[in-house]
């Protein structure tokens, strides 16, 4: 197990290197500059071919491409992302001040999913064929379909305009600060209502589908039937033979659903001007702002690897077949 | 459509001179005057729909920042809502004879806002920053390019020597908000703990910064002039329009930009009308279409014309602004005294295109619905951004093309990309935009030595008649004759037609009726002095709820 823990930790690093080297050379490649931007953007365009040389030397845009990357490779070993180019603050400072409204969004969605999805495919998948699990397929599937934009816009438009009980901006109350921590607390947590809902839904949705199927495939195995043949109860047969089998896949999803909890939703963060991880991502590519882009890129790889890395670790607890030995 | 707004000084200035007070009709609506007595405290909630990079004065280049800017600093000097230049940091200043040097006189005893004095060595620190090659600052920078030195012969002082008459030497100082050199000294510029912290001059001073958050600001009780009314100024950072109209109509901001569906269909209910005055007003802005004069088809002025007669705008006024657009027929604000209201745009004349189109040689010869010309085929590429308005211009130009036999391909693009086709010129046409600046000065924009890669005259325009006239206007100083000149590039550049002009968009801005004290000069309610420094709330919404 544990040489297997270090090969695959070693395997962490030749991988990080490819993924980086991909995407700095497609970030680089793609048309415009960050100089190209602020020209944009302020319109001064007309800048003389010295200045612009000076900008792009200012961002060490002269250099060549490969010559770049090093550079940004010697700076990552001593883990500095650099400075962005939009407001010369260094990257991980950007990221670590948006990095908690992230968190704390995504991962109460990621516990509301599980904590909802699994019970729900289970209970459809013991009771299949039953009315919960008809009316209840239907709803998840109508659910799932339904883009995550037009969700929120339409609950803002009623829990927040219409019937005014909910607030849809932020993360607190302009005044948040001055309450008592009761009211402050209280304040946080219903800031958070509309945007984890939507959040959560389309999860939901899929992760009870799937629990729900992995389920059914269990359930009709031999060993299940047998255990009923000799006399077990529903209940034990559940919570004993169903469910561990049942949590492989799900083993597997986590390890994708857990990368999410840092990259942020990018839509949902804009409509709900949560100040998260995700809008900065998307302003750092649109602005071209290479230093920003490789240290979400890179962090999101390496909590990509790492979570699969988990999942697979994860499997030998819940299947005796799985051994790393 | 978002494209290019207009060199040298983006996003921001004030208004353009106004020939006279008559604004266009239906422009500009001015409030009454208050007639109710300011009362003081309350907050002011305003939206950006975009966070601020920095809230250092040299390194801003966003609308945004000039938003908040504004209240924490205050310029040399100004425009005010009627679009005279007035002094406001300066108490007051002399231009020489010869035009090169204009003297400003500060005012007595105006303080930062950590108790220093504002000095002219504040004055000279700036510009020199804006001057550092080392510092991106270049949409200032353009202003004081003719600027030989600053003296400072005493603290109260500074002496503008400019090397060369230079006609937008006033304006440029309009343009010029000092910056504190004790506080930002010699240490590192870019990354200055000040630039997210900044220490003013103005009717506000900064209170906190919550990164994509809140941007707050507190009344300066020691304003050098009358403090102001309000306690508080708050702008929330909210991205998404739809979200931000439902957080004005809920009372979580005072006023918005709202989008042209907002206004028409969104913003017009009972309830609204009677919570938010709905002002619209021309900011110095024009859409275009961009004509490659150096391609093969439109080299010819024959043709170029012949597109804008092709292209119906009045149409397009009513299909997607509902009328409320302005078409316009040369490069200058359409509120300035630049822009010569006696030249009409070009109508929209099919027929006359085509006979154009013929003179021109390009005629469909082999019968395949393409007009042609030494066997080159009438097929271009229309380059825009992926926005909604951006495709309508383009498909309103290819239909009408495709009617007189010429193709048009639509290619829409990501923004960086776009721009950086255009500012190399290699596209065929382009829709695109210009922000304006008070001062009507075009040569960057039109005269043939400002060409790409280095200049902004993307089209490749070039009129030897135009170049002498945009050289005199630099240094032309009499009002009269400077405005003879402009007239007359107007007219030239109309009869060469390198740009469809198409039209200038009003912006739209709903503001809340709890507001007194809010003035909307022709280039809207902030981008003059005082701006909204001294709004207030009405004494009976004060204590109410938000």
């Amino acid at each position: 197990m544990l040489t297997y823990t270090l090969r695959r930790l070693a395997y962490l690093v030749p991988t990080l290197l490819g993924i980086t080297l991909v995407t700095f050379f497609i970030i680089s490649l793609a048309p415009g500059n960050p100089v190209d931007f602020i020209r944009g953007e302020t319109m001064s365009a007309r800048i003389s071919p010295e200045a612009y040389d000076e900008m792009l030397r200012l961002y060490g845009l002269d250099k060549p491409i490969p010559v770049r990357y090093v550079i940004w490779l010697k700076r990552l070993a001593t883990l500095d992302f650099g400075k962005s180019f939009l407001d010369h603050r260094p990257v991980i400072s950007k990221i670590k001040e948006r990095l908690p409204a992230t968190l704390i969004l995504n991962g109460v969605s990621l516990l509301l999913t599980i904590a909802f999805a699994i019970p729900f495919g289970l209970f459809s998948a013991v009771r299949h064929h039953s009315r919960f699990d008809k009316i209840g397929g239907t709803v998840l599937y109508m659910l799932y379909s339904l883009p995550e934009f037009w969700v929120a816009i339409m609950l803002i438009m009623l829990f927040g305009v219409k019937l005014d009980i909910l607030p849809f901006i932020g993360m607190e109350s302009l005044d948040a600060r001055q309450l008592s921590f009761g009211s402050y607390f209280l304040d946080r947590v219903l800031h958070m209502v509309l945007p984890t809902v939507c959040l959560t839904y389309g999860s939901l949705a899929f992760l009870s589908r799937f629990v729900r199927g992995s389920t059914l495939e269990v359930i009709r195995q031999d060993y299940i039937r047998t255990a009923r043949a000799k006399g077990l109860d529903d209940s034990s047969i559940v919570y004993k033979h169903v469910f561990k089998n049942t949590l492989i896949p799900v083993v597997t999803l986590l390890g994708i659903l857990l990368p999410a909890l840092i990259s942020g939703s990018i839509i949902l963060e804009y409509i709900f001007s949560w100040p998260g991880v995700g809008a900065l991502y998307f302003d750092a590519v649109l602005s071209r702002d290479y230093p920003t882009v490789m240290g979400l890129s890179f962090i999101t790889a390496v909590l990509v690897l790492l979570s699969t890395l988990v999942a697979d670790l994860l499997y030998t607890s819940v299947d005796p077949r799985v051994s790393y030995e | 459509m978002r494209l290019l707004r207009h060199g040298v000084l983006v996003a921001i200035l004030v208004v353009t001179a106004c020939s006279n007070d008559t604004d266009r009709e239906g422009a500009a609506k001015r409030n009454p005057p208050p007639v109710e007595q300011p009362a003081y405290g309350g907050t002011v909630l305003r939206h950006l729909q975009s966070d601020c990079k920095t809230l250092n004065w040299v390194l801003y280049t966003t609308v945004y920042e000039d938003y908040v800017l504004r209240y924490l600093y205050d310029y040399l000097l100004d425009y005010d809502a009627d679009l005279q230049i007035v002094p406001v940091l300066a108490e007051s200043y002399d231009i020489s004879k010869d035009h090169l040097r204009i003297t400003v006189t500060l005012r007595d005893s105006v303080r930062w806002h950590d108790g220093e004095f504002v000095t002219s060595d504040d004055v000279k620190f700036t510009v020199d920053k804006i001057l550092d090659p080392a510092i991106p600052a270049v949409n200032k920078r353009s202003w004081f390019e003719k600027l030989d030195k600053i003296e400072t012969p005493d603290h109260r002082t500074a002496v503008f020597v400019w090397s060369e008459p230079y006609a937008p030497a006033l304006h440029a100082l309009t343009q010029l908000a000092p910056i504190p050199k004790h506080v930002y000294g010699q240490s590192d510029f870019m990354e200055h703990p000040a630039n997210r912290a900044p220490v003013g001059n103005g009717a506000f001073k900064f209170e906190e910064w919550r990164t994509s958050q809140t941007i707050s600001l507190l009344r300066n009780d020691d304003y050098y002039r009358d403090n102001a009314y309000v306690d508080r100024v708050v702008f929330r950072i909210i991205p998404d329009q739809a979200v931000a109209l439902a957080a004005l109509k809920t009372g979580e901001l005072d006023e918005m930009k709202v989008r042209q569906l907002q206004w028409e269909t969104q913003t017009n209910d009972k309830e609204f009308l009677k919570k938010f005055e709905k002002s619209y007003y021309y900011v110095p802005q024009y859409n275009y279409l961009a004509w490659n004069c150096r391609s093969v088809w439109f080299k010819d002025k024959r043709v170029r014309k012949a597109m804008t007669l092709l292209f119906d705008r009045q149409s397009l006024n009513e299909k997607v602004y509902s009328g409320y657009a302005e078409l316009v027929s040369g490069p200058f604000y359409i509120n300035s005294w630049a822009y010569d209201k006696s030249i009409d745009p070009l109508p929209f004349d099919p027929q006359a295109a085509k006979k154009l189109l013929d003179e021109a040689g390009w005629i469909d010869s082999d019968n395949d619905g393409i007009r042609e010309r030494e066997g080159v085929n009438f097929e271009f590429e229309f380059s825009s951004t992926g926005s909604r308005i951006a495709l309508e211009f383009a498909q309103l130009l290819q239909e009408e093309c495709a009617k007189v036999g010429i193709g048009v391909e639509i290619r829409q693009l990501e923004g960086s990309t776009y721009f950086d086709k255009v500012y190399k010129g290699e596209y065929d046409a382009a829709a695109l935009s210009w922000r304006l600046d008070n001062d009507p000065d075009i040569y960057d924009t039109f005269h043939s030595s400002e060409v790409p890669p280095i200049g902004l005259n993307h089209t490749f325009y070039s009129n030897t008649t135009v170049d002498s006239l945009l050289e005199l206007g630099k240094v032309e100083f009499d009002p009269d004759r400077r405005r003879e000149i402009y007239h007359r590039v107007h007219r030239l550049i109309h009869e060469d037609q390198p740009y469809t002009f198409v039209n200038s968009v009003p912006e739209k801005r709903p503001i809340s009726k709890r507001i007194g004290n809010v003035v909307i000069s022709p280039d809207g309610p902030f981008r003059f002095y005082p701006g909204a420094i001294y709004w207030f709330i009405k004494s009976d919404f004060v204590n109410a709820k938000k």
